[in-house]
C-alpha cells in the first residue's frame, strides 16, 4: 500500500493475526466508518429468522459492506451460504474471549451471528463507487436496448421521452412513429397475457383524452412474446405488438 | 413498465399518506431499503411528495390502488416496518374493474429474498386462464369469478391475505 493510500484510506486498514480483543476494536472503528470490511477466519454461523439454521465450524470469508449487508463465503460457489440483505445492523463484541458479530434485522426479525475462533485476517476499505448500476435485467434493459435502437420497435420510431406521466400512470416509452403520430410503448420482460393488453390500451385511452380530439395514439406492447388470448384482445383493441427480448 | 409502487405510510392519527415510486416493485426492495433516517429510500425511489394524504386503508384499496398498475403496494408503520403486499388483479377482460376489484398477498421473505411471488403470479395466471375460458361459455358471471379468487387466495396463500372486494 503507497502513503497515498493509507491516507485515503485512515489507518488502520489491515490486522493479520489480531487477538479477539484487537479484531473486535478494529471492527467497531470500522463500522463507525461506515467502511466495507472483510475478514478471514475459523467461524461458526448461527441464522434465526424464518428458518434456523447453523453453520459449523469451518474457515470463512466474511464481508461486511456499509450499506448494512453481511456475506459469510466458504471457498466454494459464487454465492454466500449465508448473508443478510441491505439494511441491517452490525454489533461486534468479545464474548468468552471470542469475536463475535452480530448481524441484526427488525422486519422481518432475522439475526446472524457469525462467532469467530480465530481470525487470519481483518480489514477495511472506503469504496468510493459514483457509478451507480441502472435497475437491471428487466425491463430496463429492455428500455435500453430500444433507446439505443428505436428501429427495433419499428422503422422511423423516434422516442421523445420515458415514463412520461398520463392519468393511467406512467407510460414506458413515449414517442412518434414515421408519420408523426403519437406512439405508447409498453414494455414487458416476459411472455404477457391479457393483462397487459389492458395497461397498455388504457395508457393509450388516457393519452386520447388527455390530447387534443383528432390525435391519433398507437400503442405498442413490446414483450419476448404474448398469450394466444392476448394476441386476440391487441387486435380487438386496435393494439400492436413488437416480439423483443430484453438481451439482445 | 417500469415496476410501480404504491407506498402507504401510516400517521400517527392513523390514517395513512399515499406515495408513488415508479421502480418501486423490482425485487420487493422498499420493503428494506426504507429507513426512519431515509424514508423514501435510496435516491428518493419513492417520490417524495404524496398523491394523498389522510386516507383510511379501505379508501386506498377502493379508491386508489390500481390492481393492474401497481406490481407491488408497502404498508410502512410509524415505526417503520415495511409490509410488502403482491396485488392480485380479480378482473379478466380489458374493460373489467382495475381499482377496489382484487387482493394483497403478503410477500414471504426468506434470508432477505422474497420467494413465492413467481410462484404466485404463475398460480394467478394459470386460474386465470382457465376462469376465462369458463367465462367464455358464458358459466361464469364476473361476481363468480371475484367469490373464486377471494375463497382460494386464502386457502392457497395464508389469512394474511386482504382483500379488497371485502372492504367495498
Amino acid at each position: 500500500m503507497t502513503a497515498t493510500d493509507e491516507e485515503q484510506a485512515g489507518p488502520p486498514a489491515t490486522l493479520s493475526q489480531p487477538t479477539p480483543a484487537a479484531a473486535t476494536d478494529f471492527l467497531e472503528t470500522a463500522l463507525a466508518r461506515d467502511s466495507l470490511i472483510t475478514l478471514f477466519g475459523r467461524c461458526t454461523v448461527e441464522y434465526d429468522g424464518r428458518a434456523a439454521s447453523y453453520l459449523g465450524p469451518g474457515d470463512r470469508h466474511v464481508m461486511l459492506k456499509p450499506d448494512g449487508s453481511l456475506l459469510v463465503h466458504t471457498g466454494e460457489g459464487q454465492k454466500p451460504v449465508n448473508w443478510q440483505p441491505p439494511g441491517c445492523t452490525h454489533e461486534p463484541r468479545l464474548c468468552e474471549g471470542s469475536l463475535q458479530i452480530r448481524s441484526v434485522r427488525s422486519n422481518p426479525a432475522e439475526e446472524l451471528l457469525v462467532t469467530f475462533e480465530s481470525v487470519v485476517q481483518v480489514a477495511a476499505f472506503d469504496p468510493t463507487d459514483e457509478s451507480t448500476l441502472a435497475v437491471e435485467g428487466t425491463e430496463a434493459d429492455l428500455k435500453r436496448r430500444i433507446l439505443d435502437d428505436p428501429s427495433l420497435v419499428e422503422p422511423g420510431f423516434q422516442p421523445l421521452a420515458t415514463e412520461r406521466e398520463t392519468p393511467a400512470g406512467a407510460v414506458d416509452i413515449f414517442g412518434r412513429d414515421a408519420a408523426g403520430r403519437i406512439v405508447v410503448v409498453e414494455l414487458k420482460r416476459r411472455r404477457v397475457g391479457p393483462d397487459a393488453v389492458g395497461q397498455l390500451g388504457r395508457y393509450v385511452e388516457a393519452l386520447r383524452r388527455e390530447l387534443h380530439a383528432d390525435a391519433t395514439v398507437r400503442g405498442i406492447l413490446v414483450a419476448p412474446s404474448v398469450t394466444d388470448r392476448a394476441r386476440d384482445l391487441l387486435a380487438e383493441n386496435g393494439l400492436e405488438f413488437v416480439a423483443l427480448d430484453p438481451t439482445a | 413498465m417500469g415496476h410501480r409502487a404504491l407506498v402507504a405510510y401510516e400517521q400517527a392519527d392513523g390514517t395513512f399518506d399515499l406515495h408513488y415510486s415508479q421502480w418501486g416493485a423490482l425485487g420487493f426492495r422498499l420493503a428494506y431499503t426504507l429507513a426512519e433516517t431515509d424514508p423514501f429510500g435510496p435516491d428518493e425511489t419513492v417520490e417524495p411528495t404524496p398523491r394523498a394524504t389522510g386516507l383510511s386503508f379501505d379508501v386506498i384499496l377502493t379508491d386508489y390502488l390500481d390492481f393492474l398498475l401497481h406490481e407491488a403496494f408497502y404498508v410502512v408503520s410509524p415505526g417503520f416496518d415495511v409490509t410488502a403486499y403482491v396485488p392480485v388483479w380479480f378482473g379478466l377482460e380489458t374493460d373489467d374493474e382495475v381499482v377496489g376489484n382484487g387482493a394483497l398477498v403478503p410477500v414471504i421473505w426468506r434470508n432477505g429474498t422474497p420467494v413465492d411471488v413467481e410462484y404466485l403470479e404463475g398460480w394467478v395466471d394459470g386460474a386465470k386462464t382457465s376462469l376465462r375460458a369458463h367465462h367464455e361459455q358464458c358459466a361464469l358471471t364476473p361476481a363468480a369469478i371475484q367469490e373464486f379468487f377471494a375463497e382460494t387466495l386464502p386457502e392457497w396463500f395464508g389469512n394474511d391475505v386482504i382483500l379488497a372486494s371485502e372492504v367495498r
